[in-house]
């Protein structure tokens, strides 16, 4: 089981049954609030984990009501093992499931990322001779749709992030048998070019620092995660249309900021401002975080 | 243009900048949320605390960036997967068929009613026309023509769909086969000093094909006939008693020839071709806005002005045309706007204001310059569909799902309007 919640008593049995009586679970599961009350348990005290939990009833019970209440109960009933619960997850969800894998991880490795999960979340784990099912870590604070995606985008990226780490080493290894990366020939002649490009790097690093977080975010799943708009608008809570104004007016903001520094810290001129851009968009294959990090 | 270029350049620093993240492969850190944390995120259902804090983080945290981008991904392809299944749905269900038969069954009662008031005029007219002196109606007689003269049957125009015979009453003896649309490729023709059976010939221009300003060589267009055409349509009474259907009205709007007492011949009859007469006006309204848009060879939104003979055309991606002769003419300018044009509005000849589809709003004062207008930001999600102006000044956006910002101080700022 996941870890212990010191909001044991907080939760009653009677919120428990308030609870069931509002995710109206089939009778087949038979669950009962005994069983249900310590995920809401756990859902409390992960909830407030960096707080005392409130001592206000009604806080807890606006918390509760705040849950999904449904799928908690589907999610608890799965944990349980009950069979018809768990029969009604695969009705609902495992399509749901093998859809969202293809999407995140493709054709080819989406099979097995469903799959593995569909393992976890089955519980063919056990651990002191009771099966350990996913499900414990579902505290109902989204839907259970939600949960299953965020669950399969985990396990995709680290198994992502794995590879690269790896690539990353043998990269490092070769490197040093291979020479420097060059600028192309009719730009090698200009020593100013990477000490222009690297200080338009480093301005640009530390304005966007500066930025506002939501802002931030919005740059990054644009250029970093190339997200669309409407991807970037479900993220962020706003109309495709927003975000693209708001991207566009950050990206004035942030070019405008560069500029200004460039010329007040690196007094340069405008000419020299010109030859900045020039040089980064000739140099476009020129790895400016490699330049950077040598220097670092 | 440089500037562009220095966009993209700039474009490509922020990927790398911001991507930095990913060429490291760091795992996840002990502060990165847990998937639940991730999906309460996405899903909204976080306190605005959390919310705040958790942006700060994922502002931060290219490994947390990354799961939620694979998330939205996965929930973007399952929404559109779901919505491609769903729009098959109706076929498999017989729930539309009584819709469906019901609306069929009053299209008939429509075409029936339209039909027998059509017909119902017809032989009113015929029976007005048999009597010796009809008595006009003293109204209809004094804004009848002196001398209408016969038009052209419509049979004998162009089957060219193009083709759109806007006769006016001073060319009425021109034959209908000059009375048309030419394409783009026909011989320039100089422009007529003085009426003449090709002044009615539009020639469509080629679309421009540069940004910035470009003059359309100058033309004389069916244009003004057309307003002829319209004018008259609304003036001439004997167009109420005898034009027997639609379509014809629509070939040849001014049906002339009847005499203006025949319009006495009857409420009835009256009736039964105001209808008629109605189509007729319409028609020619829908005709002489297709001109306009085949003229600028322009397809997007027409936006007229307190002044008949000046036009707006605003097409994708920014294209603006203004026409100050009905048509004729017109002189293009290319505004920034990623997307397209939803509405416009034109309280003067020269004041024009534009919305676009991503929220850019436009204006002129002087039907030249523009200038675009901060967007109400207030509403953040909003999707405006509808722009309202009084005057240079004074203005009323209306977003999809009703609600209302008005500005009146040129756009600088913006107020929630009932």
């Amino acid at each position: 089981m996941p870890t212990t919640s010191p909001a044991k008593q907080i939760v009653s049995l009677e919120m428990a049954q308030a609870l069931l009586h509002k995710a109206a679970p089939p009778a087949e599961w038979q669950l009962t609030p005994e069983q249900i009350q310590p995920t809401l348990e756990r859902s409390v005290a992960h909830r407030f984990a960096n707080a005392a939990p409130p001592d206000d009833p009604l806080a807890i019970q606006n918390y509760l009501d705040s849950l999904q209440a449904a799928d908690l109960a589907l999610a608890c009933a799965c944990s349980d093992g009950n069979s018809a619960a768990w029969d009604l997850f695969v009705a609902r969800y495992r399509p749901e499931l093998y859809r969202a894998a293809r999407a995140i991880a493709g054709e080819s490795s989406a099979r097995e990322l469903a799959d593995s999960l569909y393992a976890e979340l089955y519980g063919l784990r056990e651990v002191a001779g009771q099966r350990k099912s996913l499900f414990d870590y579902f505290l109902g604070r989204s839907k259970l749709t939600t949960w299953l995606h965020a669950i399969l985008a985990q396990r995709h990226v680290d198994g992502i992030r794995r590879a690269r780490r790896t690539e990353s080493l043998d990269d490092d290894e070769n490197s040093q048998n291979r020479p420097e990366l060059a600028a192309p020939a009719h730009l090698a002649s200009d020593p100013e070019r990477e000490r222009y490009l690297v200080m338009l790097q480093a301005v640009l690093q530390s304005v966007l620092a500066t930025l506002e977080p939501r802002d931030r975010l919005r740059l990054a799943y644009y250029y970093a995660e190339g997200l669309t708009l409407a991807q970037i608008g479900k993220l962020t809570a706003e109309h495709e249309a927003t975000v693209s104004r708001k991207l566009e007016r950050t990206r004035r903001e942030v070019r405008k900021q560069v500029e200004a520094a460039l010329r007040r810290e690196k007094k340069l001129s405008d000419a020299q401002l010109q030859l900045c851009y020039d040089y980064a968009r000739e140099e476009w294959p020129f790895d400016l975080t490699r330049a950077l990090s040598a220097r670092e | 243009m440089a500037s562009r270029h220095d966009d993209k350049a700039m474009a490509g620093l922020l990927q790398k900048s911001l991507a930095a993240g990913h060429s490291t492969g760091a795992p996840a850190g002990k502060d990165c949320p847990a998937p639940e944390i991730l999906a309460a995120y996405f899903d909204r259902t976080l306190g605005a605390q959390e919310t705040a804090r958790y942006d700060l983080h994922f502002s931060q945290c290219s490994h947390c960036r990354e799961q939620l981008a694979a998330m939205a991904r996965a929930s973007a392809d399952t929404g559109a997967e779901k919505k491609s299944a769903s729009a098959w749905n109706w076929l498999r269900t017989p729930a539309w068929l009584m819709p469906a038969v019901a609306a069929v069954a009053l299209l008939v009662v429509i075409v029936g009613i339209t039909l027998h008031k059509q017909r119902a005029a017809q032989v009113a007219n015929e029976v007005a026309m048999s009597r010796p002196e009809p008595e006009p109606l003293p109204t209809l007689e004094s804004r009848a023509p002196e001398a209408p003269t016969p038009t052209p049957p419509a049979t004998a125009a162009p089957k060219n769909s193009q083709a759109l015979v806007l006769n006016s009453q001073k060319k009425s003896s021109e034959p209908a086969g000059q009375s048309r649309l030419q394409s783009s490729t026909a011989a320039p023709a100089a422009a007529p000093a003085a009426p003449s059976a090709d002044e009615n010939a539009v020639v469509v221009q080629a679309p421009p094909t540069t940004s910035g300003s470009l003059d359309v060589a100058p033309r004389k267009s069916a244009s003004d006939s057309a307003n002829a055409s319209v004018a008259a349509i609304e003036v001439t009474p004997e167009l109420e008693a005898k034009t027997p259907s639609a379509s014809k009205a629509k070939a040849s709007p001014r049906a002339s020839g009847a005499a203006p007492a025949t319009a006495a011949s009857g409420s009835h009859a009256v009736a039964g071709s105001r209808f008629a007469a109605r189509n007729a006006l319409q028609s020619a309204e829908q005709a002489r806005m297709q001109q306009m848009q085949l003229a600028s060879n322009l397809s997007g939104l027409t936006i007229r002005t307190p002044d008949s003979n000046v036009f707006w055309l605003v097409s994708d991606g920014g294209g603006v045309g203004r026409s100050e002769d009905g048509g004729a003419t017109w002189k293009f300018t290319s505004l920034e706007l990623h997307g397209l044009f939803v509405s416009g509005s034109a309280p003067t000849a020269k004041i024009c204001w534009l919305l676009g589809e991503h929220g850019a709003i436009f204006l002129t004062a002087d039907g030249k310059t523009w200038t675009e207008v901060p967007f109400p930001v207030e509403a953040t999600d909003a999707e405006f569909e509808h722009i309202e102006a009084k005057d240079e000044l004074s203005a009323t956006v209306t977003e999809a799902d009703g609600r209302k910002f008005s500005t009146s101080d040129g756009g600088k700022t913006w107020t929630p309007a009932k």
